[in-house]
């Protein structure tokens, strides 16, 4: 992995020493490579210190150097967590956080991180393993009621949902095909952390962020269906602050003359 | 539900913490900046440069310790990321 900006070696050194960093931080001090890429960011005005600043995003490629993925975002605050980008491309997972047995299911949730800051895109996952020959339905069902995961924090907003594809499945019986999940399912959802001033009224006792919500579905098995369930999850995090330190001035950006 | 496990492959994600939290800060003068773009330059698309399937133009550049990196020196046994981001002091 390498992270490229605008800045220059002493910057960068300074960065990586201040925040341990061992990963490539690469210098491209006159945007030549961000111009390469044609990802130069034409906002800015020439005399303004931030020009050459790319379009923020990230290209996955393989050992041929052939573009796999990419992720920009319209939103530059807003970017794809990292390890959503694993998960999305490799099938990676965050940390556990928690292991719940609850009714025809187990749920596991996970996050892209255990610390998180103001205004931080996170990815939450729900890992579902249902137990043999159950059955929950999909979104979009008719008639029954669909597996749903619903977050309620005050102090952040929520992206929608990514539920997978569900398979259908024909009930003979009753002569119905429906969307259903078997097995196991993962479903996503990523969250912005609200600012400081929103968050820290929020925090426990421990200085934590903690998300909650819950999950609801009806499980079903080839005999019979169980009573809905709703299944509270939850997510804590530590809190930090913005980290607002920066490079001694001498060595800082300056406005092109 | 207290029994928090914290696993270990969160190793990529709490390398790139602290450029993270580089990206997500002084968000006040990015909102403004970004306000006042807005009025000018409203509905100016993105660019997002080489196409998914496309090579990598090829480059070089200097990391922090003055190295001269490029794409083969970067990628691993499994290809690489490369992640552009606005800068590390802003």
């Amino acid at each position: 992995m390498a992270a490229i900006s605008y800045d220059s070696v002493a910057e960068l050194k300074n960065f990586a020493d201040r925040k341990h960093i061992t990963y490539l931080l690469c210098s491209d001090s006159d945007s030549k490579i961000i111009r390469t890429f044609g990802i130069l960011n034409e906002t800015i005005p020439a005399d303004s210190m931030a020009y050459g600043i790319p379009y923020p995003g990230t290209y996955l490629v393989d050992t041929n150097g052939k573009v796999v993925a990419k992720f920009f975002e319209d939103d530059l605050k807003e970017r794809t967590p990292p390890m959503e980008i694993l998960e999305r491309v490799g099938g990676a997972r965050g940390s556990t956080q928690a292991t719940v047995e609850a009714k025809q299911l187990r749920l596991s949730s996970s996050a892209s991180t255990n610390v998180v800051h103001p205004n931080q895109r996170v990815a939450l996952f729900l890992d579902i393993d249902l137990m043999p020959k159950m059955h929950v339905y999909a979104q979009g069902v008719q008639g029954y009621i669909p597996i749903q995961w619903h977050m309620t924090e005050t102090a952040a907003r929520f992206y929608p949902v990514r539920y997978p594809a569900p398979e259908m499945l024909r009930l003979e019986v009753i002569k119905e095909t429906v969307p259903v999940y078997r097995g196991h399912i993962r479903l996503g959802e990523d969250v912005v952390i609200g600012t400081e001033a929103q968050v820290k009224p929020r925090l426990n006792d421990h200085g934590e962020m903690v998300l909650e919500g819950s999950l609801h579905y009806q499980a079903c098995d080839d005999r019979k269906c169980y009573i809905p369930e709703t299944v509270p999850v939850k997510w804590t995090f530590k809190f930090e602050p913005l980290d607002l330190e920066r490079v001694p001035a001498e060595i800082r950006h300056k406005p092109k003359p | 539900m207290s029994n928090v496990i914290y696993a270990t492959e969160a190793h990529v994600e709490r390398q790139a913490g602290p450029l993270l939290t580089r990206l997500s800060a002084r968000l006040l003068p990015v909102l403004i900046f970004f306000s006042a773009c807005a009025v000018t330059s409203a509905q100016q698309a993105i660019k997002t440069g080489p196409e998914v399937g496309s090579t990598l133009p090829a480059f070089e550049a200097p990391d922090q310790n003055g190295r001269v990196q490029n794409l083969q020196t970067i990628l691993g046994p499994k290809g690489a990321l490369l992640v552009f981001y606005r800068s590390a002091d802003w």
